[in-house]
């Protein structure tokens, strides 16, 4: 999913609210959009999918000139997993169950997923998609099939979801290539830090200082910049990662979500501390920027630098560690 | 018996040489595909310098090995299956497709693949499996398939695109862009691209969405 410049009207996702549950226990949630197994599931399960459309809405998406446009349009949720190589739809049917005073619709559906065809996650999303054409008319989407709105994207890990965040990276004492040089990052699986084992005995020392005294203050502030430059080599690695095998404009950029971990969790860590917003809005950013070279050079080269500092809270462990001796 | 992997083989594990393999856990899928057909093809070509010619044979030998077998077809979704045939029962036809060797550790991508559907198209052996699953049952599927494995750009470009899951969208890209130079063929699959936000090409027929783009 490319980030999208639309030139026509089209339903904000406030419009269309998109809820997805399961019975299953071993379902939890990671954030608001997304949610997860604890242990993948052996057996086929339902996911039920909830759909609430303000019908106000359609005096927005639809021209003026056409009446009733709602009984032009079909509801649908859409699936798709990249990693499964499994895509699909559903059609939403309204739920009579529940009545709305306040102009809203609401449609219910739900699929069968057998956990043995899938692997990674699922993405779904909500859409109201015209099944009768209407005459052209300048600002509208008009002809059959054309997506008039498109819920907020919810993702449901099968295979659990694995959290990274950097603390639990292991660092260890070792040799490193370059005998004068600190330390190494080895981008093994998952990578790990490597500290020169022949650096002088204090700084050995220092590091594997354990008390939690104004020395461990100065030891975590004198680690700090190998933490940025840690995430800084992890980032590089993650948008290197997401860039298509051969050059081509046409060829897709690979969406976080189909990296290896924990480069998947580290190219989503980066594109939220670049560009804010929800997590999807600011994926979509950083696809398009690894997807374009001028873009991506420009990240790489002056952003990169300054969001790994905020990533690792550089200032604030400079902070901690100053006011010690300069108020 | 044909195997799959316990666990996804990441690009690092493999960096540490092939001997590293022995130690991962293997599952058996209780059947076994023969590949016999697949590798005597490639003892027959194996000095010819030119590999891409080949890619077509190749992947109607692949596709008739795995419909010949009692495989389940959840395996084929499964990258731990590719990466395990791939290092395993056609590994010779990898190093040679590929050109690899110690100093080509990123090509080492090409026995594994990765996540979503780019990880398919770089793994050499679903790379050449799919295709023929789209197209063999056509009319004019040998026709076609051929023609899709004869522009490197062309199999990059519609194999490694999210819409290309949908068998509908796959036959309709491969016939659009039937006997197109590189050139024309991006250009269709670029239009594809950008229609895709604003129309709902998963429920459209295979021939409304060759309308679209021829």
């Amino acid at each position: 999913m490319a980030q999208i410049i639309r030139f026509y009207k089209h339903a904000s996702n406030e419009d269309l609210l998109l809820n997805i549950s399961t019975s299953k226990e071993e379902v939890e949630t990671v954030s608001e959009n997304i949610l997860t197994f604890t242990k993948k599931p052996s057996e086929i399960f339902s996911v039920d999918f909830d759909l609430t459309v303000n019908l106000e809405v359609f005096d927005l998406i639809a021209p003026t000139t056409e009446t009733d446009p709602e009984s032009s349009v079909g509801y649908y949720m859409s699936y798709v997993s990249d990693s499964s190589r499994q895509r699909g739809f559903v059609k939403f049917k309204e739920d009579t169950s529940k009545i709305s005073l306040t102009g809203r619709k609401h449609l219910s559906c739900s699929i069968d997923i057998d956990p043995s065809l899938y692997f990674g996650s699922i993405e779904f999303s909500g859409l109201i998609v015209r099944e009768k054409e209407f005459r052209k008319t300048k600002g509208f989407l008009t002809s059959k099939y054309s997506i008039l709105g498109t819920s907020t994207y919810k993702r449901l890990y099968i295979d659990p979801f694995e959290k990274f965040d950097g603390s639990d990276m292991d660092v260890e004492f070792g040799k490193i290539t370059r005998p004068g040089a600190l330390y190494q990052l080895q981008h093994s699986n998952p990578p790990k830090l490597i500290i020169n084992e022949d650096a002088p005995l204090s700084i050995k020392e220092m590091f594997k200082y354990k008390g939690d005294n104004v020395k461990a203050i100065l030891r975590d502030a004198l680690f700090r910049p190998i933490v940025v430059d840690v995430w800084e080599q992890l980032a590089r690695k993650a948008l290197e990662k997401m860039r298509p095998i051969e050059e081509s404009s046409d060829l897709e950029v690979l969406d976080p979500e189909n990296l290896e971990f924990p480069y998947n969790r580290v190219a989503d860590l980066v594109a939220k501390a670049c560009y804010g917003g929800s997590q999807a809005s600011a994926v979509d950013k950083l696809k398009d920027d690894v997807g374009d070279q001028k873009k991506r050079l420009k990240l790489i080269n002056e952003q990169l630098p300054l969001v790994v500092q905020e990533i690792a809270d550089l200032t604030n462990v400079y902070k901690t560690t100053s006011k010690n001796w300069w108020k | 018996m044909t195997k799959f992997y316990e666990k996804k083989i990441s690009p690092s594990t493999l960096e540490l040489g092939f001997d590293s393999l022995g130690h991962l856990t293997e599952i058996d899928t209780k059947e076994s595909v023969d590949f016999s057909e697949f590798n005597e093809y490639f003892d027959s070509i194996k000095n010819d310098e030119s590999v891409t010619v080949h890619d077509f044979i190749f992947s109607k030998l692949i596709y008739k090995a795995i419909s010949n077998s009692k495989l389940d077809t959840k395996h084929t979704f499964d990258l731990r299956f590719w990466q395990w045939v791939c290092l395993n029962e056609i590994k010779e036809y990898c190093l040679w497709r590929w050109k690899i060797n110690a100093d080509s550790p990123k090509k080492l991508d090409r026995f594994l693949g990765s996540g979503g559907v780019t990880g398919f198209s770089k793994n050499s052996a679903s790379r050449l499996y799919f295709p023929a699953k789209g197209l063999l049952a056509e009319d004019d599927g040998e026709n076609l398939l051929e023609d899709f494995w004869a522009l490197t750009q062309k199999e990059l470009s519609i194999s490694q695109s999210t819409l290309s899951i949908n068998p509908k969208i796959f036959l309709a890209l491969v016939k659009a862009t039937k006997g197109l130079n590189t050139g024309d063929t991006n250009k269709a699959i670029v239009k594809l691209n950008l229609l895709k936000s604003n129309l709902f090409l998963d429920i459209m027929d295979e021939s409304e969405i060759l309308d679209l783009i021829s």
